[in-house]
């Protein structure tokens, strides 16, 4: 999908969007389908930036995706909202490691780790 | 009316949690039995992956060649040792199924982890029935408690049913980067490590990640010492859950 006509789509609509692929990369985990995960990594990237440009940095929309039934929806949505709002979003992180829902509770560990140890600064 | 009756419930309630209870026990020894199945077949070296004598010949169904194969396999009239005449080609159709049943013994693995409790994973066995045999080494191994780096580098390379070796800092990175082969396969950097977390692991490290600038692990550590290669390849165990 082109920047364009991300642009074109509300933030409602670029979350249901945000939401449908990061299901698929669920499935794609779930089958060790990395290339197919990837794929949509960076569909999932080209979102968040679009949300990030608009007033009041609109990313926060999918904060509502929190504690969703997908844990790839969560963790991921935990992603995007660590530079909006970086308590909730980490104590989302956390939930997610608690859950022990694998792979996406490593993921999630291994984020608060490099958040702690200040190698990653999210943006 | 009598003061048991506050205490104890009585009639559909009593029998209710009667049953429940039978039905914790029956599978807890399930579980202690399954348990016992896998350090016997661990035991006798059993491998699934080992052909077997096509079904028709007098021999269907036994071991072929392979490592473990000659232990109970009699040489009869004819037989030099080698591979059966007619090769197994029945064995294709069960390796064009092999990704299906490797993610349906995932998802019992994972069912079993998240506390769905003996019961629960009886069931599921049960429906997921003779199709996941060859997956059980790897569904139990998933449930394994974290393990400490020696008794995880104690069983490498013993070829474990269920588990894979795998190294802490992976083997691409030797001949990407130089270090030496024997570093690579010291060892202190190999692990025997649960199948299904073996294929989380190295996941983790091949899917881009917004943590490392949007590059897969693997590639933000190219060119990266071998101290931050340990670094991660520790705490990537750790964290899902294999190393204490």
């Amino acid at each position: 999908m082109t920047p364009s006509k991300l642009r074109s789509l509300t933030s409602e609509e670029l979350k249901r969007l945000f939401e449908q692929l990061c299901i698929l990369q669920y499935d794609a985990l779930e089958d060790n389908a990395i290339a197919s995960y990837n794929r949509r990594y960076n569909k999932i990237l080209a979102i968040q930036n679009e949300l990030k440009s608009r007033p009041g940095d609109q990313r926060r929309v999918l904060m509502s995706l929190f504690g969703h039934p997908n844990m790839q929806v969560r963790l991921t949505a935990a992603h995007a909202n660590l530079a909006v709002d970086y308590i909730v979003a980490r104590r989302e992180l956390q939930a997610i490691v608690d859950e022990q829902w694998f792979p996406q509770s490593g993921d999630a560990g291994m984020t608060l780790w490099n958040l702690d140890r200040g190698f990653y600064r999210p943006t | 009316m009598p003061i048991l009756s506050f205490i104890e419930p009585r009639g559909p309630t009593l029998v209710a949690r009667r049953h429940t209870l039978a039905c914790h026990f029956a599978g807890e020894r399930l579980m202690r039995a399954l348990t016992r199945l896998q350090a016997l077949v661990e035991k006798g070296g059993f491998n699934p992956d080992q052909p077997r004598v096509p079904a028709g010949s007098p021999e269907g169904g036994q071991w072929g060649g392979g490592e473990g194969g000659g232990q109970s396999r009699r040489p009869a009239i004819g037989d030099n040792g080698g591979p059966a005449l007619d090769p197994a080609d029945s064995s294709k159709p069960l390796q064009k199924d092999k990704p299906g049943k490797v993610r349906a013994g995932k998802a019992l693995a994972k069912a079993i982890a998240r506390r769905a409790g003996p019961i629960g994973a009886v069931l599921a066995a049960i429906e997921a029935g003779q199709k996941l045999y060859d997956e059980w080494p790897s569904i139990r191994s998933y449930q394994n408690e974290p393990q400490s780096l020696a008794e995880l580098q104690q069983h490498a390379g013993k070829k474990r049913p269920g588990y894979d070796d795998h190294h802490i800092v992976e083997q691409a990175a030797g001949s990407r980067q130089g270090f030496p082969r024997t570093d690579i396969d010291d060892m202190a950097n190999v692990v025997s490590i649960p199948r299904y977390k073996h294929h989380e692991i190295t996941g983790w490290y091949t899917k881009q990640n917004t943590n490392y600038g949007n590059l897969a692990p693997r590639d933000y550590l190219r060119g990266k010492s071998w101290a931050e290669h340990v670094d991660v390849g520790h705490q990537a165990l750790r964290l899902f859950k294999v190393m204490k």
